[in-house]
């Protein structure tokens, strides 16, 4: 039997094929090498629908694609365990919120010279973040699971629990290697893992000294009256061995006598720290017992401890392929992550192109000490000026000098419909294909990745600054709900609204990766121009979350439904744009070769 | 308090050891968590009749954290920052455990000069030099113990003092030959054996034109 079947009832219950666990290993491994292929595939055209409900469902599918932010409140709903999402029909969440901009979109008039049609037929098909089966886990959940695993590896091998915890720990939880090694071994294998060559489980002795005859101890040099020690007679008084074993609970490895190779059962860890401290051991390892189970991937949000097992996990390498980005969505908090880079979702950029450019941020980031701080100087006055949201369009509150975040230049020469700052700057700097060898690894293609870098982690930085400024402007409508006793529905719009910019800014984000991979072409001008015209639209609807009134948030319900219509519009623009990028095979094949350091 | 009963009694257990080839005091009296240790180099290697001197800091969780030990003297060695005396020693990171003692760490210094460990490198230079010339190497680093560690030098503690043309060569274990090369062409000593180090070569033979070129054009820069 292999072995790794002995844990996984719930993997092999989905395989429809019946194959197990192996195969998805076996081509998860086939894809850390397999980019050279890459190929956008033409999605299947959404069929073009005269009816009302069609429209407000490529609404809804927009924004359930984008909630992907970190930390994002905005009634996300709860992920249900095993909940099977699929493309085009997406869940449906909030329908009255879908109305009510739904409705007053239709009502308004539009000068963007995209007829709605335009604007309903690409969203379906543009969006590029494919929901992925899951179950979410908690960290109770998968002690279990690993309890288990060691309940059947004990009957199978004939020793104690406690023993094959300690073995698993010591094999990093390869249960098959575990299984194989001590078959033919057990004597070596238990002599190399630090357990008494017969398999009788000796405890520790914790032994109490009289006062008159005390205990002198080696680490803390003090005369003590209760020690601890292993069958290797190596005594240490409890006070130090606990201090000892506690500094190496959270290192999820089998923890070893202080002066030897004999290893600490689960009951000696009890006996010194405590009831319940192997369990924080266990804990520990488990972030090895998770790498073991392929589907199973760590929320990689900061301090998020959700676990979640991807149920259609062989067809992750198809989907990226397919430049689709495969994502799922931890448990209670919301966070949604692409299972193949373990990354936040990063639509519209592809795996591939964001794979390299984690990696390259990463190489670089040693050199390029480029720190964005929360401050700044007004370029005119020199008042140092704090950055209280999201937006980059900036007014100095001391001599009104208006001035573009970015680029430290003057907001009005950016022009009032053209946000300039944007663009990658004149001809020269722009890598072509003929000069690139040449001039690879310069300061010229430095400064390049610099713009991008700039652009990149400034909107990164914009991010965090919109998501606090929208959760307090709802809370402030919440409160405006209860006094003057404005409907749920009526004040939904700024939930809305606050989706569509963090829609807006994460689509706005990802795409400067993908232009820095791009070769200069009319496609990548123009790619740059709709790229701008985002940016202007989504700074201009960040400012708008800075009225602090609610009273005037609510007057201004048109102005934020307007400015969420230009937003979309133009998300829109730029992810038809990319897709033609895409295809056009502009692309460097430097963003396909996958750096072996990714891993 | 254990930790202070702990470093007073190590300290006495050096001290009563007469056979001097480790010492261990206090750099204050008044602080026991600086401290200076010194052992000699292991005979039969290139740091042989030198005297070493360890800088070493004692944190608060001393002895369940290991101590902060870098090297006073300047010490040629893959496993040693030629520039800063940083150690790279598994027991002074994650494998430490409180029964080891100062005198212990001292001790496996003493075995780190014998035995390095050029595939874990603290030096890339000084790895590199040890993996591709082992006698270049060697006759490096007998040359930075007799200038640094040796009796006299002990006094200046290591002071670098290469006024004198040749020293700055051959503390890099870069061939003289190649350096008056490179001045005969005009180029400054001191920027030559800068591009040599940082280019990693330590000899450029005239019949290689292209490693030339390469010092050459990093020199124009
Ligand atoms: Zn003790
Ligand atoms: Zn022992
Ligand atoms: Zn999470
Ligand atoms: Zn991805
Ligand atoms: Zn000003
Ligand atoms: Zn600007």
């Amino acid at each position: 039997m292999p072995p790794d079947s002995v844990s996984n009832e719930k993997l092999e219950s989905y395989d429809s094929d019946g194959s197990e666990v192996h195969i998805d290993s076996v081509e998860e491994e086939e894809e850390e090498e397999d980019f050279g292929s890459f190929e956008y595939s033409e999605e299947e055209e959404f069929p073009i629908d005269e009816e009302e409900g069609e429209e407000l469902e490529d609404y809804d599918d927009i924004i359930s694609n984008s909630e992907s932010q970190f930390g994002d409140d905005f009634d996300i709903e709860p992920s249900t365990n095993g909940t099977t999402f699929t493309s085009g029909s997406s869940p449906n969440n909030g329908h009255a919120t879908t109305d009510s901009i739904g409705n007053s979109r239709r009502g308004d008039e539009y000068s963007y010279g995209l007829t709605q049609g335009q604007f309903r037929e690409e969203s379906t098909s543009l969006v590029n973040s494919t929901p992925m089966k899951f179950k979410t886990y908690t960290t109770m959940d998968l002690i279990d699971k690993m309890h288990k695993q060691c309940r059947k590896l004990s009957e199978i091998l004939v020793i104690s629990q406690d023993n094959v915890i300690n073995l698993l720990q010591f094999f990093s939880w390869n249960s098959e290697r575990l299984m194989e090694d001590y078959v033919t071994d057990p004597m070596k294998v238990r002599k190399d893992a630090g357990l008494l060559e017969d398999s009788h489980d000796l405890t520790g002795v914790c032994t109490t000294y009289p006062k008159t005859n005390p205990f002198s101890c080696f680490i803390c040099c003090d005369d003590k009256l209760t020690t601890y020690k292993l069958a290797c007679n190596h005594e240490y008084c409890t006070d130090c061995y606990g201090r000892y074993v506690e500094d190496r609970l959270s290192e999820g490895r089998v923890i070893k006598c202080p002066d030897c190779d004999l290893t600490l059962q689960t009951r000696d860890i009890d006996n010194i720290c405590g009831e319940g401290s192997s369990l924080k051991l266990l804990e520990s390892s488990m972030k090895e017992y998770v790498e073991r189970l392929r589907a199973f991937k760590w929320c990689p949000a900061p301090d998020c401890k959700g676990i979640v097992e991807v149920l259609n996990m062989s067809e992750v390498k198809d989907l990226v392929n397919e430049g689709k980005i495969p994502f799922v969505r931890c448990g209670s908090e919301g966070h949604q992550f692409c299972v193949s880079c373990l990354f936040e979702n990063h639509s519209p950029a592809p795996c591939q192109i964001t794979k390299n450019w984690i990696t390259k941020c990463k190489d670089d980031s040693e050199t390029v000490k480029w720190i964005l701080t929360n401050t700044q100087t007004c370029p005119r006055c020199e008042t140092s000026i704090e950055k209280n949201g999201g937006c980059n369009h900036m007014t100095c509150k001391k001599c009104r000098h208006e001035f573009c975040w970015i680029c430290l230049g003057d907001w009005k020469l950016h022009g009032s419909s053209y946000y300039n700052c944007t663009r990658t700057g004149t001809k020269d700097q722009i890598i072509t294909n003929e000069n690139k060898k040449t001039i690879a690894s310069t300061k010229e293609s430095l400064k390049r990745y610099l713009h991008f870098y700039n652009l990149f982690s400034v909107h990164e930085v914009s991010t965090k600054l919109d998501m606090a400024r929208c959760s307090v402007v709802q809370s402030t409508v919440r409160d405006l709900q209860v006094v003057s006793g404005i409907s749920w529905i009526e004040a939904q719009f700024i939930a809305d609204s606050a989706k569509v910019l963090l829609s807006g800014r994460q689509c706005l984000k990802w795409s400067y990766p993908l232009a820095f991979y791009c070769d200069s072409t009319p496609l990548l001008n123009i790619f740059e121009n709709v790229q701008a015209e985002l940016a202007m639209a989504v700074e201009s609807l960040s400012k708008m979350f800075e009225i602090e009134d609610p009273a005037e948030i609510v007057e201004k319900k048109k102005e934020f439904i307007d400015d969420c219509g230009v937003v979309l519009l133009r998300q829109n623009a730029v992810l038809s744009c990319m897709k033609e990028l895409l295809e056009s095979k502009t692309l460097p094949d430097e963003a396909f070769i996958l750096k072996k350091s990714v891993r | 308090m254990s930790r202070v009963k702990r470093i007073l009694k190590e300290l006495e257990d050096v001290q009563k050891d007469t056979s001097a080839s480790i010492t261990l005091v206090l750099v204050s009296e008044s602080d026991l968590s600086h401290l200076t240790g010194t052992f000699l180099g292991p005979p039969d290697t290139p740091y042989a009749n030198g005297r070493f001197q360890v800088d070493i800091h004692i944190p608060n969780e001393y002895p369940f954290k290991p101590p902060q030990m870098k090297f006073d003297t300047k010490v040629y060695h893959p496993n040693i920052s030629s520039v800063t005396g940083a150690i790279c020693l598994d027991i002074l990171k994650d494998a430490w455990t409180p029964i080891l003692t100062l005198k212990s760490s001292l001790i496996s210094l003493q075995s780190l000069l014998q035995s390095p460990e050029p595939s874990d490198p603290q030096d890339a230079e000084v790895a590199k030099h040890y993996l591709s010339d082992l006698a270049g190497f060697q006759k490096t680093a007998k040359y930075w113990t007799e200038i640094y560690a040796s009796a006299d030098a002990g006094k200046k503690n290591g002071g670098s003092d290469s006024s004198k043309d040749g020293d700055d060569a051959k503390l890099y274990g870069i061939d003289e030959a190649t350096v008056g090369n490179f001045q005969n062409m005009g180029f400054d000593r001191a920027k030559i054996i800068e591009v040599l180090r940082r280019l990693g070569f330590k000899k450029v033979e005239s019949g290689e034109p292209r490693t030339e070129n390469k010092v050459i054009e990093e020199l124009l820069k």
